[in-house]
């Protein structure tokens, strides 16, 4: 996918992610994140959830958003292939996102992601996109 | 975005090398970090020595920013880090110099069975270890717990396993802390981990965690050997996991919880992964409680993981544990934060000593030692990759003088695991493994290529770094004969 690419890091899994503006790189990177789960193309949205996340900053909303979405991986078993941002500025974030829950049948699972960490987290200005790195614990 | 080394480093003599703390202003103390000449050249590619500059920062920090052979780049701290804070000097506790995966350890299982015993039996232990124990992604436990039970299980540890009747009062005994962090404070954990940590007790989890079924291959010191009851040819398990989900959500909720509280607390750190209070503080002795709560998790957890070991041999040979003689040689922590007691400048101090894939290796003598253990010291397990092999060491007197009891604890990641995905196949590596005799069964599609063997540092080279060095003396070398694999 050219929204994203994977980076060299020993321990874990990094991307670098792009987007034209910021509500285009949340999604990207939650797109990203999932590619990195399980195939997109084998989830269905059949349910969809409203997911809100706040921060102090616009790293960690991007941060905060993400882990929001992983909590459904973790807890309730549910993956998702479709994020709508309603709102968003640097400090919250309002967002319905769509999916479903894991069928081991259909969904073949590639890495469980832990935690998303803070430790590459800079969104900045690259080429007229916005960028940045996010480095996954797996 | 792999950025190589260029700082300064200072070679001390064969198997220690400084960073001076004249590199950043903001340094505190030295980097001191424990490597031969052929490990440091590995180590120097990646960010790992910078982070080591970034902890020589940290507030109340005492003597170095301590790194083991392993090192590799983290976030925040790097993995193979050592970094001890003064309680009276301010000294911080950081989530991050934990870990995500608290009391992420080893324990090493004994058995009466020589290499000979099982060679037949091979495939079928490792397709029972398989079946029986829950692995990889999202696995969920067959051990079902309510809350009230979970919250046991939080404050008593391994203890808890011992009244359902999946421990022995021995293995208790030879785990380290007897499997019990005192002072867990279950009111600090958020619901979320809970809900985490509810449905995974008595799983093996997914990435780098294994059950390994090894063979004495080689042994270095014949009376801690005997002590141990471990002779050429028998054979041994190893499982290496950690406290599941329940302490990644800790970790995460307090590392968001740190970053917010540094300005309230004057602490200017490098890198938001570092978010750090004084352990005397309110936060402080929140995350400290909160991180105890996942410590005992995790050593309930690989307790009960024995006793399904312990199940699945019974069931192959058809023999009782005890006629098969397993039992627990040792269970440690490689990812935790203790307060000990250690001499500074000659000072008897209480320390928060942050041992993030690091592992204590305690001296003779010391008061913390099982009775068996008093005069050799502490058995240190260093698992290595999958296709090489692992080590049996002791804590030594030189290690709680100079790095207050602690030694590495494992090979160290060399690769990332895009190169290793993109170099190796999972026919290839398997095919390797069967070269050597070694049987594999792994419940995740990317861990055989992302954890091959040639993803990891030479295991042969660290434990020469730590035992050239002193801070801990070899007993024997393991080969591995089945791998399970999250």
């Amino acid at each position: 996918m050219s929204f994203y690419q994977l980076l060299e890091h020993t321990a874990d899994l990094g991307i670098r992610v792009w987007g034209r503006d910021l509500k285009a790189l949340f999604i990207n990177s939650a797109s990203a994140m999932y590619d990195l789960i399980v195939d997109a193309k084998t989830v269905r949205p059949v349910k969809h959830i409203k997911i809100n996340a706040k921060a102090q900053d616009r790293d960690e909303l991007l941060k905060n958003w993400l882990s929001e979405l992983l909590y459904y991986f973790h807890v309730k078993d549910t993956i998702f292939c479709r994020f709508d941002i309603v709102r968003l500025d640097e400090k919250n974030v309002v967002s319905i996102v769509m999916g479903e829950k894991i069928d081991k049948d259909r969904h073949s699972l590639q890495h469980e992601i832990k935690a998303v960490t803070f430790h590459a987290l800079n969104i900045h200005k690259t080429d007229n996109r916005l960028s940045t790195d996010i480095i996954f614990d797996i | 975005m792999i950025n190589a080394y260029n700082g300064p480093l200072e070679k001390i003599d064969n198997y220690r090398w400084r960073i001076p703390k004249s590199f950043m202003v903001s340094m505190r103390v030295d980097g001191l970090i424990y490597a031969n000449d052929k490990l440091i050249d590995s180590i120097r590619k990646d960010s790992a020595l910078q982070q080591v500059a970034n902890v020589a920062t940290l507030p109340g920090i005492v003597k170095h920013s301590f790194a083991m052979p392993d090192i590799h780049w983290g976030y925040g701290f790097s993995i193979g880090g050592l970094a001890a804070t003064d309680i009276e000097k301010g000294g911080v506790i950081s989530p991050g110099g934990v870990g995500y995966d608290i009391n992420c350890g080893v324990r090493l299982l004994k058995t009466d069975l020589f290499e000979k015993d099982i060679k037949l039996k091979l495939k079928e232990l490792v397709y029972g270890l398989y079946y029986n124990v829950p692995a990889g992604i999202g696995s969920k436990g067959d051990i079902k717990i309510s809350v009230k039970e979970e919250e046991k299980i939080l404050t008593k540890g391994a203890a808890w396993a011992l009244s359902k009747g999946y421990a022995t009062e021995s293995d208790i005994e030879h785990t380290e802390d007897r499997g019990v962090m005192e002072g867990a404070n279950p009111d600090a954990v958020s619901e979320r981990a809970y809900e985490r940590g509810r449905k995974q007790s008595g799983t093996l989890g997914s990435g780098n965690h294994f059950i390994e079924i090894q063979v004495v291959d080689k042994i270095y010191d014949e009376k801690a050997a005997g002590i141990f009851g471990l002779s050429k040819d028998q054979i041994t398990v190893m499982v290496h996991s950690g406290s599941r989900g329940f302490g990644y959500q800790i970790c995460d909720d307090y590392a968001k919880k740190m970053v917010h509280t540094l300005s309230k607390y004057n602490i200017k750190i490098p890198d938001r992964q570092l978010a750090c209070v004084p352990l005397d503080s309110e936060e402080g002795k929140l995350y400290f409680g909160a991180m105890k709560c996942a410590a005992n998790y995790a050593w309930n957890n690989r307790q009960c993981l024995m006793h399904l070991v312990r199940q699945t041999f019974e069931k192959i040979f058809a023999k009782s544990s005890q006629a098969l003689g397993i039992s627990l040689i040792y269970d440690l922590a490689h990812n935790i934060a203790k307060l000990e007691k250690h001499v500074v400048d000659g000072r008897e101090k209480v320390l928060c000593v942050h041992r993030k894939g690091a592992t204590r290796a305690f001296g003779p003598n010391h008061p913390e030692l099982p009775q068996k253990y008093k005069d050799i010291g502490q058995p240190v397990i260093i698992p290595g990759d999958m296709g090489t092999g692992s080590y049996l060491l002791l804590g030594t007197q030189a290690a709680m003088d100079e790095t207050f009891g602690t030694t590495c604890h494992g090979a160290g990641r060399c690769l990332s695991r895009k190169a290793a995905s993109h170099n190796y196949t999972v026919a290839q590596v398997k095919k390797e493994l069967e070269k050597k005799g070694i049987a594999i069964m792994a419940a995740g599609k990317n861990t055989i290529t992302e954890e091959a063997p040639g993803a990891y540092k030479d295991i042969d080279d660290v434990v020469d770094a730590v035992d050239g060095a002193g801070i801990s003396r070899r007993v024997c070398r393991f080969r591995p004969l089945g791998v399970l694999k999250g």
